[in-house]
């Protein structure tokens, strides 16, 4: 099938249309053609079975679960160890054992008790069973809206809104999710001090980092520490640890680094094996750029190491981190990954359409002398300003130009099969156990679309590099993938019960003979058929309901999600790429869920 | 959907509900049905139920008879029909067959809702 029949197929249903033709065609492209197409199951997969290797592509659930892992351990929920241990066996293609599969499960039950916005709106998404098969199931089914709430308290974008009813020591996601920040910021990654301990929320005995955080900003943030009655922390202190964007801003304009400081600022470290790293022409000009380099070398050695600079170093990683070009810990310690990760976002710039520096002066920025290197700061800080997330209506206006490009240049369904290219980033996990992947989906697209020339490159085979650009491309469009098209699978779900007459079905337990069957049909002329097996039990048929009460529970959310992707799609009026639609589809499910986040109804779907 | 209706037929059937509770044989292979082991945690296989069921239900000698029946019109007034002398475990499936009807209404209230989006468009 191609997207132009589901598209029409959609304004058909829209309209009303629900002929047997239609409805079987729509279902045929919602319960097969996109599971193919976008290697994501319809039927919600346990994480073991999305390990199992049954002929069905599950690339994108096996991501999803990752992520998730990823976020939780990242909150606190769920430990290094236990993460570690979960990116190892997915290294080795190997499905993650019972008991894991069991503390992901508490993890995220934790998770959904500690934040209100499952429960928004009359219970959003349905509360966890408390049967460990139950639970599992609904683990799976709820894996796309666990994931993006998730990656919200752990997005460095601003994605999280500063909650003014805060307070010091709460036990809530929101709590965790200052503890984590602190922990990006200060937590001690040298070896031999390394400790697995940590404080889950935010707390009083986390205040004095808050204190650390405001030296490190030579004073700008005193007026608004919490002060020693304090039971709530202010909003500037919250932004700053919820927005990168805004504590960059901060320490470079206290440590005078912005474009408009004329002071000189730079970062000096060593790299032991330079050779690797080697590779730029010589040039009079070059070898001019490196005396003076040296000079500055020289001058260095007066430098002192203050805690204020190991901060500056952790915003430059998790600048380059957002970026996509670091993979490493964001430990301030700036090492090959993170001089290779310099070097990489100058080389992307290099080849950029509008690039964000001249070329003299990216000459400028890194320049090596022998096995030391010196940064120029300022620069690097102007370039990865234009990596900063745009605000939602602009990455909106940017997605759209990054695949109208690559469109025109490419059938990118096929990049969704498989993204091997970019794996051998998830791997190398004892080289750099603390590695994460940075999911913030603005920032990816704007990395995107910054190296979009690399992007285009990639896909047409000539360019092989896949970090920055190439890797921000193959992430945000997963990433999208995962949340819009597991969310319509729920939605329409729920849609083929109601409305197309798919009956609801529970086997009861086996016995000799077989197992009775309970079935109860929902047509959209509202009348209903049971049919119960004569020999049901009272438990079967107790279990039926109980299979019925529970999709009840989510009705009315889900449903409204399928109606309005349908309704978007029959909105589509120009040819589109499988991908693309993708892309749209998790844009809805997005701008939907955000709405809920902030406390607001769902809208009409124009404006999803 | 099995008949050919258009929504319209559809719209002019929704001034009631109606709900039927039949029962018969209807035990199915579980083997079959989860296509590997006998795991509880596994997915069903959805088709494979549906084509059991269809089998056994087309076959001459099913015997699949109605429990109840229930009619709620318009105005709310409500009509049921029971079978004669239910055995005890025919008493369940009632309780159950009255369960559903209530549950009917939610999701009556769910598809209206849902068609008037798909009608209108949503004005919320």
């Amino acid at each position: 099938m191609r997207v132009a029949d589901l598209i029409d197929n959609c304004r058909r249903l829209a309209e009303l249309d629900v002929s047997p033709a239609v409805v079987d065609a729509t279902q045929e492209a919602v319960t097969e053609e996109m599971p193919r197409r976008y290697a994501l199951p319809y039927a919600a997969l346990l994480p073991q079975d999305a390990f199992e290797r049954t002929g069905m592509p599950t690339t994108n659930l096996r991501g999803a679960y990752h992520e998730l892992v990823q976020h939780l351990t990242d909150l606190a929920y769920l430990t290094p160890v236990f993460f570690a241990g979960w990116h190892r066996r997915r290294q080795a293609d190997q499905p993650p054992p019972p008991t894991a599969i069991d503390k992901l499960l508490a993890a995220a039950r934790l998770f959904y008790a500690e934040d209100d916005f499952f429960r928004r709106e009359g219970r959003l998404i349905p509360a966890p069973p408390p049967a460990a098969a139950a639970g599992r199931q609904w683990l799976a089914e709820q894996l796309a809206v666990l994931v993006f709430r998730s990656s919200q308290y752990t997005s460095f974008d601003g994605e999280l809104p500063v909650r003014a009813d805060y307070r010091v020591g709460e036990r809530t996601a929101f709590g965790r999710s200052l503890a984590y920040r602190l922990r990006v910021y200060f937590h001690d990654y040298r070896a031999g001090r390394r400790t697995a301990r940590r404080a889950a929320y935010f707390d009083r005995s986390l205040l004095p980092y808050l204190y650390s955080l405001d030296n490190s900003l030579r004073g700008a943030l005193v007026d608004e520490l919490p002060q020693r009655d304090d039971t709530n922390l202010r909003a500037a202190i919250q932004t700053v640890l919820l927005d990168a964007d805004r504590l960059l801003y901060l320490f470079r304009k206290h440590n005078r680094f912005l474009p408009e400081h004329r002071q000189a600022y730079y970062l000096l470290y060593s790299v032991a094996d330079r050779q690797a790293f080697s590779g730029e022409e010589a040039s009079g000009r070059l070898e001019r750029l490196r005396r003076r380099a040296g000079r500055r070398i020289v001058r260095g050695g007066l430098h002192r190491d203050t805690g204020s600079n190991r901060l500056g170093v952790r915003l430059l990683q998790l600048g380059l981190w957002r970026a996509g070009f670091y993979t490493g810990a964001l430990d301030g310690h700036f090492g090959p990954l993170s001089h290779r990760a310099v070097l990489a976002l100058v080389a992307q710039e290099r080849a950029a359409e509008q690039p964000g520096l001249g070329r003299r002066q990216l000459d400028r920025l890194v320049v090596t002398v022998d096995d030391q290197v010196v940064v120029d700061l300022r620069l690097l800080g102007k370039l990865l300003d234009h990596y900063a997330p745009p605000p939602p209506p602009a990455a909106r206006r940017e997605e759209e130009r990054l695949y109208e490009a690559i469109d025109s240049n490419r059938d990118t369904s096929r990049l969704l099969a498989l993204d091997p290219a970019v794996r051998q980033h998830y791997g190398h996990l004892d080289r750099h156990p603390a590695r994460r992947v940075y999911y913030g989906l603005r920032g990816l697209i704007r990395g995107a679309v910054r190296g979009l020339r690399r992007v285009v490159g990639w896909i047409a085979g000539t360019v092989r590099t896949t970090l920055g650009a190439v890797f921000d491309f193959v992430k945000a469009s997963l990433k999208r993938v995962r949340e819009g098209i597991t969310t319509l699978y729920n939605g329409f779900r729920y849609f083929g019960h109601y409305f197309l007459g798919r009956p609801f079905v529970s086997v009861g337990v086996a016995r000799p003979g077989g197992a009775p069957v309970q079935l109860t049909q929902f047509r959209v002329d509202f009348d209903v058929i049971n049919l119960v097996d004569d020999r049901s039990t009272a438990a079967d048929v107790e279990h039926h309901l109980a299979h019925l009460r529970n999709l009840q529970q989510g009705a009315a959310y889900f449903l409204d999600v399928a109606v309005r992707i349908i309704r978007g799609i029959a909105a589509l009026s120009t040819p589109i790429s499988w991908l693309r639609l993708a892309a749209y589809v998790g844009r809805w499910v997005r701008a939907g869920w955000r709405r809920l986040a902030s406390g607001r109804a769902l809208a009409g779907v124009e404006q999803l | 959907m099995a008949e050919n209706k258009t929504f319209g037929d559809f719209i002019n059937d929704m001034t009631s509900l109606d709900v039927v509770t039949l029962t018969g044989n209807l035990t199915l292979q579980v083997n079959d049905l989860q296509g590997r082991e006998t795991d509880q945690n596994k997915p069903l296989r959805f088709g494979r139920i549906m084509r059991q069921l269809e089998g056994k239900i087309m076959k001459k000698d099913a015997k699949i008879s109605a429990l109840a029946a229930t009619h709620v019109s318009i105005d709310r007034d409500t009509v049921t029909f029971v079978k004669e002398n239910l055995t005890p475990d025919e008493a369940i499936y009632l309780e159950f067959h009255n369960e559903t009807v209530k549950a009917a209404g939610v999701a009556r209230a769910a598809m209206a809702d849902g068609i008037a989006k798909l009608l209108l468009g949503s004005k919320s």
